[in-house]
This record gives structure tokens, sequence and C-alpha cells, in this order.
């Protein structure tokens, strides 16, 4: 896509990262609640969100992420709660009637109008006049690479096409946040990691706040600042991608991000910070994620490119032993399928993550011992 | 996660192949026969309707005698043309006022019933069940010049309405009733296959209600609208029934006159010169809505991207 077009969107007035207004919230929600008869579908007590940031909610598909991401955009009313952006309270005010704009993820480019008069919707909404529109239109249509499809009906157009229209849709009334519901997931694979490199690209170029809905956690963990993590209605983290990835503050998170292994024990010791988890005779030691005591039931989870094949002498409660069953080449890395010694897991076998640059001389049937830094193993209390 | 979303099951595919590679006998059987039977008794009709206008009849005889009479007839005698004004402009207000009410009831059935969809589209559907004939007694035994409601009317002292005596009001509102469902039903479907989350795109767009149905929701129903006006104007253009229960000697259509050509006149050779009027009249209403769908909606016209 064409880098010169910096005319549009708010790049022009965007703020430098030493400039104070970096720091004030674009977007404010207190206690947003929205229940769908008995079903309580989202519960945020709080959420805030920085001028110009991409913002990822991900969640399994009923976590709530979508109904949030609908609330604020005005298509759907919360049951309770505040909402503010850029410091005036939006809570009632109709979708038609807030600074935002709704990437949906069909598109939903109106069939019976070009290209053009698509992108252009908005601004005839806002009373622009026709000439303005269309100039406007096609400036923000050579900004997405699409430069001469202006007479063209979305269904002339490629699903990746027609995202960038819907883009250009949504950036041309120069929303103070652009909200993207699962946008790429209807594309295949390709398409979609590099139109997902392109979203991003346009966002920094632009400054607008982000706001990505998304159940594709690889997506979330490349593309944003920060990522909010929901199941059941409920944000169970928010953090930077890498603290939320490395640092799991429930077991949902840790086990929604990442390939997880996991193995239930008692504890057996805790100072706190780290704890041991005692399996039949195997000490797995591992960080607190939540409140621990000696006796509590709990599962180890520890990450799939956590775990490596030891070499040398690891300490004895950061170990496994187990039988290699499998190995499963996927490019970049290699899968090791290991069915640990005694040892119950509920999946057949633990599954450990290596560089496929420096493959191990195995074969099935081998034993093979397993190997982790405590720190990069997580222990929570199984829930009663 | 991956790309299938949009790929097609391989099953299915490969049952669509299997349809489509299907011997010539099936695809004749299941296409070509009905197609063809349709096509010679359409053509074949229109055909000797087209021949025999050109003859003349005498005394109940149809004389093969090549003239343009028929249609000098037609186009000099007064009764004639006031009776195609007046089935045009009947036809033109019946459809008219089905597409007025039936939108808002297509609509509220549409967006905002949920389970009791199907059961009020059945009611309003039922009097399809009974014939015509059936229907038009039912109209004229209730709201009818000699019916219940007149009769109520008057025991209350307000006298019978002119309005609801024997004439063109009363043939007006027979025909609304035997072809509104027509319309109601078209009207419906299309507004089921409108995508509501275009609409949502709209509002989020930055429109209001009522332009989100002008910009997005009307335009996109279009091909119901234009399916239904061209049910209920062809079908009311050439109407008979109503006219003959409620018409009176005021009311009478120009389907009337044409069953009285081709029944007790039996006058063939100019009846037919009426229909192929009425034919011509049709196809000018047909063709000028179609034309004006086509520029509202024009994406219904052209290929799908690859």
């Amino acid at each position: 896509m064409s880098d010169e077009a910096t005319t549009i969107g708010k790049s022009t007035t965007s703020v430098s990262a030493t400039d104070p207004e970096v720091a004030s919230p674009i977007l404010e929600i207190e206690n947003i609640v929205k229940d769908f008869g008995d079903l309580r579908a989202v519960d945020v007590p709080s959420l805030t969100l920085r001028d110009g940031e991409f913002f990822t909610l991900v969640g399994p598909s009923g976590s709530g992420k979508s109904t949030l991401l609908r609330m604020i955009s005005g298509l759907e009313t919360p049951t309770s709660g505040h909402t503010y952006i850029s410091g005036e309270e939006v809570t009632g005010a109709p979708a038609n009637k807030r600074p935002t704009a709704l990437i949906f993820q069909d598109f939903q480019l109106f069939p019976h109008k070009t290209v053009v008069e698509n992108i252009a919707f908005p601004l005839k909404m806002d009373g622009v006049g026709k000439t303005e529109r269309r100039s406007r239109a096609s400036e923000l249509l050579e900004f997405v690479d699409l430069k001469g499809y202006e007479e063209k009906y979305p269904k002339q157009l490629s699903g990746g096409e027609q995202q960038r229209i819907s883009l250009a849709r949504g950036l041309i009334s120069e929303p103070d946040i652009l909200l993207l519901d699962e946008p790429l997931a209807s594309l295949d694979r390709n398409l979609r990691e590099q139109l997902q490199v392109e979203l991003r690209k346009f966002q920094r170029r632009l400054g607008i706040t982000f706001i990505y809905v998304t159940h594709n956690q690889e997506v979330a963990l490349t593309m944003s600042d920060r990522i909010a993590v929901m199941d059941g209605g409920n944000i169970e983290q928010l953090g930077e991608p890498m603290e939320v990835y490395q640092k799991p503050e429930t077991e949902f998170v840790a086990t929604f991000l990442g390939e997880v292994n996991s193995i239930e024990g008692t504890v057996e010791s805790t100072d706190g910070s780290t704890a041991v988890l005692k399996h039949r005779d195997v000490r797995l030691s591992g960080r607190v994620g939540s409140d621990l005591s000696v006796g509590d039931s709990a599962r180890f989870n520890v990450k799939s490119e956590a775990l490596r094949i030891a070499a040398g002498d690891p300490p004895a409660d950061a170990t496994l032993t187990g039988t290699l069953t499998d190995e499963i080449f996927t490019g970049k890395n290699i899968n090791y399928l290991v069915k640990p010694v005694d040892i119950d897991i509920d999946a057949d076998e633990l599954i450990v993550s290596e560089a496929a640059v420096n493959r191990h001389e195995l074969s099935p049937g081998d034993t093979v011992r397993l190997s982790w830094e405590p720190s990069d193993a997580h222990i929570f209390p199984t829930e009663e | 996660m991956s790309s299938i979303n949009q790929t097609v099951p391989s099953s299915v595919s490969a049952f669509r192949d299997r349809i489509a590679s299907m011997p010539l006998v099936w695809k004749l059987l299941l296409v070509g026969v009905p197609f063809a039977f349709i096509l010679v008794l359409f053509l074949v009709s229109i055909g000797i309707i087209l021949v025999m206008s050109f003859w003349r009849s005498q005394q109940f005889q149809i004389i093969v005698d090549w003239n343009l009479g028929n249609y000098l007839n037609l186009l000099t005698a007064n009764s004639y043309q006031t009776l195609l004004g007046r089935s045009l402009g009947m036809a033109l207000l019946v459809t008219a006022v089905s597409l007025l009410v039936a939108y808002p009831i297509a609509y509220y059935i549409s967006r905002g019933l949920d389970e009791q969809q199907l059961p009020i589209l059945l009611l309003f559907a039922a009097p399809f069940f009974v014939g015509t004939m059936l229907r038009e007694s039912a109209h004229q035994a209730i709201v009818g010049p000699s019916g219940l409601a007149n009769q109520f009317f008057e025991v209350l002292g307000i006298g019978s309405s002119s309005l609801f005596g024997y004439g063109l009001f009363q043939v007006f509102l027979g025909e609304v009733y035997l072809w509104f469902p027509f319309m109601l039903l078209s009207i419906y479907l299309s507004l089921e296959l409108v995508d509501q989350t275009l609409e949502e795109a709209a509002v989020d767009a930055g429109a209001g209600p009522w332009t989100t149905f002008r910009e997005v929701t009307l335009p996109l129903s279009m091909p119901g609208i234009t399916i239904g006006c061209v049910l209920v104007f062809v079908s009311s253009f050439v109407s008979h029934v109503p006219s003959r229960f409620v018409g009176g000697p005021s009311g009478s259509l120009i389907g009337n006159t044409l069953k009285d050509l081709f029944g007790e006149s039996g006058a063939w050779p100019l009846g037919s010169a009426l229909g192929v009027f009425i034919i011509l009249i049709a196809l000018l209403f047909v063709g000028l809505l179609g034309a004006y769908t086509m520029r509202t909606v024009p994406t219904l016209i052209g290929g799908e991207h690859e």
C-alpha cells in the first residue's frame, strides 16, 4: 500500500510520544454490564484506553468480546454502566451519534452501491457535498491501494479488496476509535497474515485508536500494544502481550494463550512466589499464579515451547521423564510428543516444541528427560 | 481458523458435480420437458390469439378473412377505450395501494416478530386456499352492497353509504382483497433476504433509522417490490371476478369485456385483438418497472468475482 498518503486520518495532528496528551484516555468504561435474559454476557468494572493505542480483546467465542465492542460502537445498549469517549459521556448515544466506526467481520459493504459510494457513505450522512465526498473517497481509495476501483461493485471484488474498502469506509469520517470485529476471520491464512501487517501499519500511520476483537491469539499477540483476555463476560487479564503471555494471572489465561501442557497435583511447598506441586512421586516446580497453600489441589501449566529436552543435569523438581512417541515437523519448529512416566494427564502426551534447527537425534521409543525454568511454569489452584 | 470458511465442503461439491454431470436424459426430463410444455402452450396460445386477431367473426362463426378491423374497432370505439383506461387506472391504483399497505406490514412481520412470523404469514396467505369465486362471495356478503356491514349501518339509521353500493369502489376493494397477499409475501421474502447487519453498518456510519431505510433496506428490497407489483398489476388488470360480483353496471372492467367476447358474444377475433392490447400494456408495465429496478439495484445483473 502507498506510504505517501499521509494527509488522511489524524496523522497530521498526531501527538508525539513525549506529548502529555498521549496519556489522556480516549475511552473509559465504568461498570458496564450486559444481560441477555438470565445470561450475563459482559461484566466489565473498568476499562481505560489511551489515545492512539492498538488494543485487542481476545477470547473464545461467547466470551463477550464482540458484545463489548458493539456496546462501544453504540449498536448494543448496556444493561447498566457508563461509557465515555474523549471524556464525554456517550452511554445513551446511538451508533450514528458516536465518533466510532465499526469494521464488520463480513465487511458489510452495501451491495447496491459502487465502491466510491460505499466509502463516501459516512460523509453523505454528515451532509458533505457530492464533489468533496468523491474526492475524499478517491483519496482514501489510493491510500488503501485500490485506485481505479471507484465504479466497481463490491461483489466484483475479492475478499481482501472488500476488506480494504470497508477499512476505507471506516476511516473516512476520521473516527476517534476504529472498532474491528474479527475483520480478517473470513479470509484465508496467507491473505490474513498479509493484511494483519497492513492493518498494523495503517494504525501506526494514522494514530487512531484501534480496538480489535479476535479469537485468534496469534493476531492478538503480534499486533497489539495491549490485550485484554476475556472469558465468560469478564476481562481475565489486561496488559502488554508479552506480559500477559508470560505472567498469566488466571488459569484461563495460562491455558488459553499458546499450546499448554497441564498436570494436576497437590501443593507440597510454597514460598508465596514459587511452589512445588507433587504428582504421585514426581515434583514439579513453578511460579504461583494465584493464592496457594500447602495441601491444595492445583494444576501445573507449562507452554510447549517452555519445555525442552534436557541435556546435562537439571534440578530434580524441574524435570520429567517420558518416552518419545512421535515427532512432528511444523516448519519453524519440531513438536516432540512425549508420554510421561508415572504421570496421568488428560491429554495422551506432553508437547515439547523446539526450534527445528536444533533437531535432536531421537527416534520413537527413546526415553527423554524434559526440563523447564520454574518461572515459565504456572501453578493455579484447581477450581472446586 | 484457516481457509475453511470460504470453501465448500467436499461432499457438497462432489454432490454438485454429480448433479452437473448427470446424463442428458435426466436433464431433459427435469428441465427440458416441463420447459417445453410451458413454452409450447404459451407460444401456441399467444400465436393463436395473434393470428385470430386479424380474422373476423359473424354470428358466432369465425371467418378467416385477414383484416385490421378489430384493431380499428378497438382504437375508435369509445366504449373499449373507456374500459381499457378504467382498468389500467384500477390496476395501477390497486397495485399502489397494495404496495403502500403491504410494505409496512411485511416490514413489521420481518423485523418485529420472531416465532409468530409463520402463523401470521399463513393467516395472510390463507385466502389462497379457497378460490377467487368463494372469496368474492365472502366479500359481497360482508361489505358488499347488500352485505352485513351495510345492513348494520341501516339498522343504526346511518343509511348505507353510496361508496358501499355497486360500483368501482367495491370493485377496488375486491381487487385489493384478492391480490394483496401476492404483494405482502413478495415484499416479506425480499426483506428477509436483506442482511440486517448492512442496516447496522449504515447506522454505524451515521445514518438515522429513516435514512438507513431509504439508503439500504428499501433499495435492497426492490426485487420483492417489483415482483409484487408485477403480480398484482397483471392479475388485477385482467381480473373480472370482483366487477361481476360487486361492480354493477358502472363497475365493469376490460376483463369482463374480454370474457364476454370469448363467451356470450362469441366474437373471438375481436377478443383476440383486445388480448393483444392487454398483453402489450402488461409487457410495457413489466418492462418499465424492471428497468427501474435494475437501475436501483444494478448488482442484480453482472457476474461474481472469482
